[in-house]
């Protein structure tokens, strides 16, 4: 064999053995890319309405928007449920006026094995007001506290009472919901509720003496 | 024949590598930016690079104030939009404090402040690479990567509450991110540092992952690294997932 065949037979693994490792640099510094959400798309390539040319239009449709904008923000004091750190706040703007630990809707399902009813426990999203506020607030259990225990559920509505388990004080912001205290205190902070928002008996006094019914109530 | 494969492997490399096939492959809309950045700091400094406007006639006001309306009209649009979805979203603010604002229907319900590293400059380019050349206010969030994170409940504790409430203790578990990145589809990237002493999360070579950014920035990527309070990571981290809408305040 001569020196020139060599040489190309070194050179041959060589090239190949760069073209495998540049491949696989190129596939873990760049790997494919995850598939486009459409919603990624659409808030992309989003159009807005442009600014008139004409200067007082201009600075009419400017001042429009801006009061538009600003309307939206509550005037009030405000509750926010943050149910991702599990963190109640009372918000004047962009202050905080009380900040508590509360539990929140656990996310888990319950479904009865007898009539095939099925219950997510989720906190609900959203804005909310205050309905109403209660002092020694009573639970009426509901049909899935029952099914959760094995039980079957009562006919006769006396027996669905509990007199302690939602501490001293409760806001209802509507559907059944309700900001109340909790026996369990030593899970605030855990998702672990049915829905409802937990607070710390001292947090929920604070908070249920700063709130009117028509509080507004946001919960992300 | 060896030598004919290897060749062609080289030359796929090398085209995997060349900027119009590695734009499509990080499907980036407006390429790797590095030829934008200049022209979006340009457009702010500039005002005739005002959005164009919606009819002609009366006389333009002077440039630079109708350029800033302009802009600040967009971004007012963009989110009496999003406010109107009723679903929370995120706003960027970097002047003074900078902090990531939640908001939902218009109203701030919770306030992120981040410590950024870089000072303005990487502010500035944060900033110009989410505008981009077509000088956008809203964006979508991508992609989220955690890399390193904590159980926030011990799993003894959430194995006896499971069994209390009848529920799986995974369900109840929430992870602590101590490292978690945000990226957009404009080779933007933001890095999130939290005050947590977590692991790796499963299947996370911390290696690798160290290496891509290392590798990845001379391909333009811009990355910007915050570090955050722990609750408010977690918040920030729970919130945006892929088409999470976040809005960059204009300076």
């Amino acid at each position: 064999m001569n020196r020139r065949a060599r040489v190309g037979l070194l050179l041959v693994p060589l090239l190949i053995l760069l073209a495998v490792a540049g491949v696989a640099v190129r596939l873990l510094v760049f790997p494919p890319p995850p598939p486009l959400a459409p919603e990624v798309i659409s808030l992309d390539t989003a159009e807005f309405p442009l600014l008139s040319e004409d200067p007082r239009k201009a600075k009419k449709e400017l001042e429009q928007a801006r009061r538009a904008l600003a309307k939206l923000i509550p005037k009030g004091e405000y509750i926010v449920i943050n149910t991702h750190a599990n963190i109640a706040q009372m918000r004047l703007g962009e202050k905080v006026l009380l900040q508590g630990v509360c539990s929140t809707g656990s996310g888990g399902a319950l479904t009865d094995s007898l009539t095939g009813q099925k219950w997510i426990f989720n906190t609900p999203h959203g804005v909310f007001r205050i309905q109403n506020k209660l002092k020694d607030p009573i639970w009426r259990k509901p049909d899935w506290a029952f099914v959760e225990e094995g039980e079957r559920p009562p006919r006769d509505v006396s027996e669905r009472f509990d007199f302690n388990v939602m501490g001293d004080y409760a806001m209802g912001f509507g559907d059944g919901y309700f900001i109340h205290g909790t026996i369990y205190e030593r899970l605030l902070g855990i998702s672990v509720t049915h829905g409802c928002v937990r607070l710390g008996s001292d947090d929920l006094k604070k908070f249920y003496d700063r709130t009117k019914p028509g509080t507004p109530v946001y919960i992300f | 024949m060896l030598l004919a494969i290897a060749a062609i492997g080289l030359a796929a490399v090398a085209a995997m590598f060349s900027p119009p096939v590695a734009k499509f492959w990080r499907q980036g809309e407006e390429g790797t930016g590095h030829e934008q950045v200049p022209a979006a700091r340009q457009a702010s400094a500039e005002p005739t690079a005002a959005p164009p406007a919606k009819s002609a006639g009366a006389p333009a006001r002077p440039g630079a104030e109708r350029y800033r309306d302009a802009a600040e009209y967009q971004y007012l649009q963009a989110e009496l939009q999003l406010a109107a979805t009723g679903k929370p979203y995120a706003v960027f603010i970097w002047e003074t404090q900078p902090r990531a604002e939640v908001r939902l229907k218009g109203a701030t319900v919770a306030a992120l402040p981040m410590r950024v590293e870089g000072g303005e400059e990487a502010v500035r380019r944060f900033r110009d690479r989410f505008r981009g050349p077509q000088r956008r206010v809203l964006r979508g969030i991508l992609q989220k990567y955690l890399y390193m994170a904590q159980d926030q409940t011990p799993d003894s504790v959430l194995t006896i509450v499971g069994n209390v409430l009848n529920m799986d203790p995974e369900v109840l578990q929430r992870h602590l991110p101590e490292w978690f990145e945000l990226k957009w589809r404009n080779d933007l990237v933001l890095e999130v540092r939290a005050d947590v002493k977590g692991k790796p999360v499963e299947g996370v070579d911390l290696r690798i992952v160290r290496l891509q950014q290392t590798l990845r920035r001379p391909f333009g990527e811009v990355r910007l690294r915050v570090h955050m309070d722990r609750a408010d990571a977690l918040t920030l981290y729970r919130l945006a997932g892929p088409g999470f809408p976040t809005l960059s305040r204009l300076p």
